[in-house]
Formats: C-alpha cells, sequence, structure tokens
C-alpha cells in the first residue's frame, strides 16, 4: 500500500519489482489513494485486513491511507520506510507538502507498536527508526530495475547522446536536490571543458517558484543552451540512453533516504558525484566522487580533473560495474526471500 | 554490460546535438500531455524556424502562436486559486465571514476545476502547436523532394541528350 503509485518513478519502479519477487508464492494486491493511469491499484480505503494478510506499508509523507494504521487489525503489518524529506527543504510554494511531511515524522513514533517488521533501504533510515522507538528493523538496499538494465535504448537518443561529453542528474526537480547548486557545478567545471553539457532528466511539476529560478539562474550565467531540461522520462527504453553516455551522474541534495538513480547510473558505469555524505556516500563507495557543496568552485576542479584523467576516471567506471551486481533485482530477491523465511507468518498474502 | 565507447566532441556540433535532442524530448513531453513550460517554448522557437527557413525559400505560411500574455494568463490559471476579496472591500469583516465560510466549503472544487481546465486548455494548445510541426515539417520535407525531383529529372535529362560534338581522343588533338 502506497500514497501515490506512478508508472516509471522510484517508487512505482519499486513496488513492481516487489509484485515480480512475491508473484510466484503470494496473491498480491496494491492499494494506493491515488496515481497513474498506466498502473492498475485498489484504493487504499478498500482494503479489509484478515489474520492471513500481510499489509506492505510504504511509509513516506502522511496521506489518508495512514487510516489502515489506527488500528491494530489481525494482519502482519510491515513498514517499508522510504524515508521522509525535512519539511523545511521544500520551496514556499510546497506548503501541503511541508504539512504532509510534517506530520508524517511527528507520527513515526506513534505507528512502533503497529508494526510487525521495519524495512530500510540504507544505514541512515535503520537510524531514524531506532531513534523513534522501532526495534525490529531488517536492510535491503533498493534495486536497478531489470525494465531499465534490459530495455532497448532509443535509436535516436543513442545515437546523438553518445556524441556529447555530458553531465547527468535524474531525479524530482525540487529544492531538496539542489538543482540550481547542480547547475552552478556545471557552469563551473564548463569553464575548463567548454564542450561539456548537462542534462536533467525528472519531474518538473512541482514548484513552479523553483522552476522560475532554474530559468533565471541558466539565463544569468549563459548556460541555457548547453542544459537541457527532459523532464520525467517514464519510458526506460528512453531514459537507458542519458544513464548510458553520461560521464559523471552529479547529486548534490541536501537529504536522501536512498537515491535510486545513483545504483542505475552504477549499473552502466557511470561515476557519482556527490555532496550529500549520509547516505548517497553510503551507496557509492568507493565509486564515486564526494565533493563540499559549500567551495564549489574547488569541487569543479576536482571535477575536471577527473574527466582530464583518463585512468583514474576509467578505474572509476570498473569499479562501479563491480558494484552494481548488489543492488540487482536479483540480488534484492533473494535478500526478501531470506526476510520472507526468517520473519513472515506462515500462510500469507501480500498487500 | 561493458564501458561505452565515445568520440571526442567538437563544441560546434554539440551545440547542434543539443537543439535536436531538446526538439525530440520537448515533441515527447508534448505528445504525452506534458505540460513543461521548456518544452513549448521549445516547439514555439522549432515553428519559427520552420516558418523563416519556409519564407526564405519563397513560401509565405501563416504563423499561429498565442500572443505571451495569453499564454502567461494560461499558465497562472492554475494558480489564480483564491476568489479571496481584495482592497477596501476585502477588509469588511462580514464578507471576510462570507468568503471563509465558502473557502471552507467550495475551495477545494473550485481548486480541481481550476486544474482540470487548465489541464485540458494546455493539453489543447500543445496539440495544436504539434499539429503545426507536422505540418511545417510536411511543407518543408515536400520542398526537398520537389528539389531532389527537380535535379533528377536535369541529370536524366543531361544523361539521355545525344553530345553535340563527339569528343575526340588524345591522339586526334595531337597529344
Amino acid at each position: 500500500m502506497t500514497a501515490c503509485l506512478t508508472a516509471g518513478d522510484a517508487i512505482g519502479n519499486y513496488i513492481e519489482m516487489l509484485r515480480s519477487a512475491f508473484a510466484s508464492r503470494h496473491e498480491i494486491a496494491v492499494f494506493a489513494d491515488r496515481g497513474t493511469r498506466e498502473r492498475v491499484f485498489l484504493p487504499s480505503y478498500a482494503y479489509v485486513p484478515t489474520w492471513e494478510d500481510i499489509l506492505w506499508f510504504h511509509y513516506s509523507i502522511y496521506s489518508e491511507n495512514f487510516a489502515c494504521l489506527r488500528q491494530r487489525g489481525p494482519d502482519f503489518k510491515i513498514m517499508d520506510y522510504h524515508g521522509i524529506c525535512p519539511p523545511e527543504l521544500f520551496a514556499e510554494d510546497e506548503s501541503e507538502m511541508k504539512r504532509l511531511t510534517a506530520r508524517a515524522l511527528r507520527e513515526l513514533p506513534k505507528w512502533r507498536d503497529v508494526f510487525d517488521l521495519c524495512l530500510v533501504h540504507s544505514d541512515y533510515s535503520a537510524r531514524v527508526l531506532r531513534e523513534a522507538g522501532y526495534e525490529r528493523i531488517v536492510k535491503t538496499p533498493l534495486a536497478i530495475g531489470r525494465a531499465l538494465a534490459e530495455a532497448e535504448e532509443h535509436p535516436f537518443l543513442a545515437g546523438h547522446l553518445s556524441r556529447l561529453e555530458y553531465l547527468l542528474f535524474v531525479g524530482r526537480v525540487v529544492l531538496q536536490k539542489d538543482v540550481l547548486g547542480t547547475i552552478e557545478l556545471f557552469a563551473h567545471v564548463r569553464e575548463q571543458r567548454p564542450q561539456l553539457k548537462m542534462w536533467i532528466v525528472g519531474d518538473r511539476s512541482a514548484s513552479p517558484q523553483y522552476q522560475q529560478q532554474i530559468r533565471d539562474l541558466l539565463a544569468r550565467l549563459g548556460v541555457e543552451r548547453d542544459v537541457g531540461l527532459a523532464g520525467r522520462l517514464s519510458d526506460p527504453g528512453l531514459l537507458k540512453p542519458f544513464f548510458k553516455y553520461a560521464r559523471l551522474l552529479v547529486i548534490l541534495s541536501r537529504w536522501e533516504s536512498f537515491c535510486v538513480p545513483v545504483v542505475e547510473a552504477m549499473g552502466f558505469g557511470v561515476p557519482t558525484v556527490t555532496s550529500e555524505r549520509t547516505c548517497v556516500s553510503e551507496i557509492i563507495g568507493e565509486t564515486g566522487l564526494t565533493v563540499e557543496r559549500a567551495t564549489i568552485e574547488d569541487a569543479a576542479e576536482r571535477i575536471a580533473a577527473l574527466l582530464a584523467n583518463g585512468e583514474r576516471y576509467g578505474d572509476l567506471r570498473r569499479r562501479c560495474l563491480e558494484r552494481a551486481p548488489l543492488f540487482s533485482e536479483t540480488q534484492m530477491a533473494a535478500t526478501l526471500l531470506e526476510v520472507e523465511k526468517s520473519c513472515f507468518p506462515l500462510q500469507s498474502k501480500v498487500t | 554490460m561493458t564501458l561505452t565507447k565515445r568520440s571526442e566532441p567538437d563544441e560546434i556540433n554539440s551545440d547542434q546535438t543539443m537543439d535536436q535532442l531538446r526538439l525530440f524530448v520537448s515533441l515527447r513531453a508534448l505528445r504525452e500531455g506534458g505540460q513543461d513550460l521548456e518544452a513549448l517554448a521549445t516547439v514555439e522557437a522549432e515553428l519559427a524556424r520552420l516558418e523563416r527557413e519556409l519564407a526564405a525559400e519563397g513560401q509565405n505560411v501563416e504563423t499561429f502562436r498565442l500572443a505571451q500574455e495569453d499564454l502567461d494568463n494560461l499558465f497562472l490559471l492554475k494558480m489564480r486559486q483564491s476568489l479571496e476579496p481584495e482592497g477596501k472591500i476585502g477588509r469588511l469583516g462580514p464578507l471576510r465571514w462570507c468568503y471563509g465560510l465558502f473557502r471552507r466549503f467550495f475551495l477545494g472544487t473550485q481548486r480541481r476545476y481550476n486544474e482540470s481546465a487548465t489541464y485540458l486548455v494546455r493539453r489543447l494548445y500543445a496539440t495544436v502547436l504539434l499539429t503545426r510541426y507536422h505540418q511545417l515539417r510536411l511543407l518543408v520535407l515536400e520542398r526537398r523532394l520537389n528539389e531532389m525531383e527537380t535535379r533528377l529529372a536535369r541529370l536524366e535529362g543531361d544523361a539521355n541528350r545525344p553530345s553535340a560534338t563527339p569528343s575526340s581522343s588524345p591522339s586526334e588533338r595531337g597529344l
């Protein structure tokens, strides 16, 4: 059960992976408060718990589906903790999101007796839950979807992107991801590598105010023609070439609880540059570059030096490919099977 | 997965490549019902370029585009979600109380109506732009096809025409 089911985003893809991991052994129904037309789901209020159900509850922003948690109920409840972005990291015109995240954070300790098991995807999330009083916590990293890895890349995009040298950002274009900082960093790197371009791939429907700030910054830095805004690409055949031909993925998020694009880029041998030290650094290990957001000129110098040093860059790419199998869908399914064997009650249906 | 082999990029070519990619993703976004301002702007710029290209070749086409003011209104419609009374009238207590009551019961409905209306109008405008783009592309391609046909006919004519003066051999020319 999730608040919002959108085809092609991290949560939508994850739910599909969960479905394929359990489909052979369990009957599965997906419930959501809202979702896109491409995905079939039942409304959350239609969920009726029985003793043989497992409620797999995706915990993120507050939503109407929290009503299912008000009673302990006879079902086995699993909290899949997605992480909650701190409310102060939303733009001024996203007051509703601020309210929903603040409420989800406030209510987090309240449900510790309701959930029988908690699933987290990073050490950071495990720490947050422990601080909120949760005890039975299992870590299962998120994975690179098979759909993306096996997709046939669009020939036009593949042909054109392979001719470019570009940095890539993938994710929602929102304040929390610090896209303005990413553009600023790109502009500094470009001073040393004039042929360098940048592609920003991700949903831009949130915060019109932030989108305007991005337009203003691009104009101020004079890089409007060098930065491409691709919007959300839900078709894996379109997204794949953007990853495959990128030189580096740049993630300067102010907060993350996992960041799926990092492992997706890793799967294509694309190293990540990040300034996020709690979670993204944990995921990338020794496969990327960690920079300081505060000293952007220095960060740009280091990126330019990395791009100029073929041997070091090639080494990072090889390390990415070596580490990527840790985040494969097969690995995730195997971990989930272990969790099922050790923690699930006998005879159950997954919701 | 193997490491991708890449060629050294050239700055001018990479600008053109970026423009082509930008147009591709914008057309795709509009086709899928995207409401992105940049996508609209990119397709509009391409329409203007195609119109200029056709005009330079002596083919004047009628331009269709919403004025910037109309476009701004279109996109501001979503933000104009409040009917809150303003100015001196807005400071009247009873009126504010009535507005509060109205807001409590009907603002959600009004917001949903505005969002649906904005979505439909934007979608319609995106469809018009896409249709126009395909019309202009068709005109440009037709012109190119005509040019190629003319050239082909000329070449065929040249090939079929018997030579007026048969070429003489080098020995005949005293070489």
